[in-house]
């Protein structure tokens, strides 16, 4: 990375009206699809157009920190007579820029200012280095041997910087994990396509099944590439789905026993399928109501006690002093 | 192995049906295993005579057999022959199901069968001749003396029907003698033997083979049976109703005098039937009727081949042979050929690929563990919820080890739920787990399997479990309602009264069927 040298005082940055679209995982409700599912990655850069010239793969803000060998004076501060303020408008994509002809003074590197010091770069640098697995605070701690105010000034700094972002670990809800900027987190912390904000979306999903089952009714036979397929052509939902997911949400469904999966024999209703290959289909008629079929265990009380290891005939839990049955035979 | 459950069950049974005191013995066999008469003696430290007298009452009603083996003798002395007794606990608990197996039948062979077929069940075994006194003295009052040998026609002829359907057999042999096997006590190798795992046959399966009559004259009623019954009538008469009366240990205890052929009750023909019954009605709730029409079919046609009542293939049969029984029934009368076809491949079987010698045999095991595992899933999701009777179903399609990341991922269940649900699975024994380090993350990675052998045995003496307990409940019921009707017994037939003994009888009845339905299950775990 070439630098520029203190002879050149200039910082760019950029101001979104909308610091959270940003700065952390969270996207705002423009930013989230149909069924506040998030647009991709890709999708969510458009919004931010290049300021100056730069890629869409290295955002302005992310290519300013690397031509920045001094500390500038941070955002918020009097002393912007000092900065050419680049200011991102969403709404027109125009740019005003701001030019203060004083001549710089050696900014003073503030703790707890905008500017990286020492500890910010070192906690930067570790959260770098992990990449998309991202880093829990206490870890970044045991790294850095920092002290906890320092580490909470430097990320918080860093994340007004918008060089690091928060992420919600789908298995570590409660702890807290950052990640720098230019990276996505894994899959690993989010979860999968299925999960957003760190949630599993579980209306997306009860949606797709719902189709996907509508769909095999109608089709009475039909590999995941078949609905797949009729999704596509019939527009059924406006978000995106992929084959990878339809057959997921087919299996789940097995599993729910809502369908069965069989292999076609290419005979009668499996003419059209070659024969061997996986289909899905609906359980016969009625089945589908009841859920699965009720076994003579669960019909008594005993079938699913939870007390059923201490219940002994001359017990303190016994059957006839069992209160179980005295309300199932109760009528 | 019978379960803890199993055997509680059981002793239950005989104390309800035979007392205390020969509950106690057939405990003390189905806890220890096959024991000689001191051995139990010695065990229960009852009286000679009593313990006999309980082993005698076990015997002629099934529940246990008795064979003689040859021991080593002490120092010096020659080798001694001594019995040993053995408890059957299948044959026990069929006690549980006698309504069942005369239900089928009654529902086959009309009343008269049923009464040859429930003196049978009540008395453990009995010969022509006592079958037909009992008869006698049973519609004395409605017949003549002229009637008699009419009627003694009709016994034979129903006795010959049911020993044709297989529903009653010859007894087993009284005390066969196994002979040493080389080199090793008997004692010694089916210990050993079972610890290996393989068990070529234990001691006990070769003393019920070595009693079980030939396979030639198992059913085989002989003409000179009858012809002595009827000619010997009137001087047997006093001995028979005697027996069939009070005493009817008696035959068991010494050899009988005229070597008389005594019948019991073929529990592994109805047992058969009803694993019929269970794979057509199980293919017919999963698949469609025709289906279950085909399966029937099949069975019908077959019905005389099995060998076994455990048996994992259907006897191979021409498609001709399927159509045509199909066609005797009055739902598959309206087949076709094709359809039947269809039906067979939905039941898995494989078209031949060339249209000659079309024949096809059914997998009935995978019939019998869909139906185990739906049993097992529905405990699943009515104790756990919907979403561990996904993970459960995801866990025993195969039973190899998943990663938690995996199982949630592919069931759509939280990682955080999903981990909680297999915990509580795992604490109640429905999974087993295992734990890898994992150095990156620093947390063990939880890898997660359902064993289901183990699982379906706990399931099994659950079943047991509940099924004892039902029975305990239905005593207390009974105890409750005797109480109830005593305070009831001085008033007027009002509403009140009526009602109350409405309740009473209503809760016998749900009771009564839940154990019925509840043996169905049992019977699915153990016997098929
Ligand atoms: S009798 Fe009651 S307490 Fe005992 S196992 Fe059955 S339901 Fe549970």
């Amino acid at each position: 990375m070439v630098s520029l040298g203190p002879a050149k005082p200039t910082f760019y940055c950029v101001i979104n009206k909308n610091k959270n679209a940003n700065l952390t995982h969270g996207l705002n409700p423009s930013q989230r699809g149909t069924h506040g599912r998030p647009q991709p990655l890709a999708l969510r850069h458009e919004a931010l157009p290049a300021c100056s010239g730069e890629s869409r793969e290295s955002p302005p803000h992310r290519s300013l920190l690397h031509l920045q060998p001094f500390r500038p004076p941070p955002l918020q501060s009097t002393c912007s007579k000092f900065i050419i303020v680049q200011v991102l408008c969403l709404s027109s994509c125009k740019f005003i820029r701001m030019s203060i002809l004083n001549k710089r003074k050696k900014p003073e590197p503030k703790p707890g200012g905008g500017g990286l010091v020492e500890s910010d770069r070192v906690v930067l640098n570790v959260i770098k280095s992990k990449k998309e697995m991202a880093i829990w605070t206490r870890d970044l701690k045991k790294e850095t041997n920092l002290p906890d105010p320092i580490i909470n000034k430097c990320l918080k700094n860093l994340q007004a910087l918008g060089l690091i972002k928060e992420v919600a670990h789908v298995q570590m809800k409660g702890r807290k994990h950052y990640i720098a900027a230019e990276f996505e987190p894994s899959k690993e912390i989010t979860g999968g396509s299925w999960y957003v904000d760190g949630n599993l979306d579980t209306a997306f999903i009860d949606q797709l099944k719902d189709l996907c089952l509508k769909i095999i009714r109608k089709l009475k036979v039909a590999t995941a590439d078949g609905v797949y397929d009729f999704f596509k052509t019939n527009r059924l939902t406006n978000t995106d789905c992929t084959s990878q997911q339809i057959s997921e949400i087919l299996r789940s469904m097995v599993l729910d026993n809502m369908i069965i999966d069989v292999t076609s024999t290419g005979l009668g209703e499996y003419h059209s399928i070659p024969i061997g290959k996986l289909c899905y289909r609906c359980p016969p008629a009625g089945d589908l109501s009841q859920g699965p079929i009720t076994g003579a265990m669960v019909s008594i009380p005993c079938g699913v006690c939870p007390r059923i290891r201490q219940c002994t005939p001359d017990g303190l839990i016994s059957p006839s002093t069992c209160v179980y049955y005295t309300k199932w035979l109760d009528f | 192995m019978v379960s803890p459950h199993g055997i509680k069950l059981a002793v239950h049974l005989i104390s309800t049906y035979f007392g205390d005191l020969v509950s106690k013995v057939c405990e003390c066999l189905l806890r220890k295993g096959t024991l000689s008469l001191a051995q139990v003696i010695r065990y229960t430290e009852l009286g000679k005579q009593k313990v006999s007298d309980a082993l005698l009452v076990l015997i002629q009603h099934n529940c246990a057999q008795s064979f003689t083996i040859q021991q080593p003798g002490g120092f010096g002395e020659a080798p001694k022959i001594v019995t040993q007794y053995m408890a059957l606990h299948d044959n026990i608990i069929h006690h549980m199901r006698f309504p069942k197996f005369l239900a089928i039948v009654s529902d086959e062979f009309g009343q008269e069968c049923m009464e040859i077929f429930e003196g049978l069940l009540q008395h453990g075994r009995l010969s022509l001749n006592q079958i037909l006194d009992r008869h006698k003295d049973k519609h004395r009052a409605i017949v003549t003396s002229g009637e008699n040998s009419t009627a003694a026609n009709v016994v034979h002829e129903n006795f010959n029907k049911l020993a044709q359907a297989r529903y009653i057999e010859r007894c087993h042999a009284h005390e066969p003698f196994l002979a040493p096997e080389e080199g090793d006590t008997p004692a010694k190798k089916r210990t050993a033997r079972s610890k290996m795992g393989d068990v070529p046959q234990t001691l006990e399966a070769r003393a019920l083979a070595a009693a079980a009559p030939m396979e030639s004259i198992r059913f085989l009623v002989e003409a000179d049976t009858w012809s002595n019954a009827t000619l010997d009538d009137d001087s047997k008469k006093n001995h028979t109703t005697e027996i069939v009366g009070e005493k009817r240990k008696q035959d068991c205890l010494e050899p009988i005098p005229n070597k008389e052929i005594l019948w019991r009750v073929n529990f592994e023909e109805f047992v058969r039937l009803l694993r019929h019954k269970c794979c057509v009605s199980h293919v017919t709730t999963r698949m469609d009727n025709v289906v279950g029409i085909v399966l029937s079919a099949i069975f019908d046609a077959s019905r005389r081949e099995e060998t076994k009542v455990k048996m994992e293939n259907t006897v191979p049969l021409p498609m001709n042979t399927i159509f045509e029984e199909a066609m005797k029934s009055e739902e598959g009368r309206s087949l076709t050929l094709e359809r039947v076809r269809a039906s067979l491949v939905q039941l898995g079987c494989e078209l031949p690929t060339l249209g000659i010698d079309e024949t096809y045999s059914v997998d009935l095991k995978k019939i019998i563990d869909q139906a185990q595992a739906q049993e097992v899933e529905s405990i699943v999701l009515k104790k756990y919820g919907r979403e561990a009777y996904r993970i459960f179903r995801l866990l025993s399609e195969s039973e190899r080890l998943y990663e938690t990341d995996k199982i949630s991922s592919t069931t759509f269940v939280e990682k955080k739920d999903a981990l909680k649900i297999l915990f509580q699975l795992w604490k109640d024994d429905f999974l087993h787990m295992e734990r890898l380090g994992n150095e990156a993350q620093k947390s063990d990675i939880l890898l997660w399997k359902l064993n289901k052998r183990s699982l379906w045995e706990q399931i099994l003496d659950d079943m047991y479990h509940a099924a004892l307990n039902l029975k305990l409940r239905l005593v207390h019921e009974l105890e409750q309602a005797k109480v109830i009707l005593r305070v009831l017994k001085g008033k007027t037939l009002g509403d009140e009264v009526l009602q109350k003994r409405k309740r009473v009888g209503d809760k016998w009845k749900v009771l009564e069927s839940s154990l019925m339905i509840l043996d169905d299950a049992i019977m699915l775990f153990h016997d098929f």
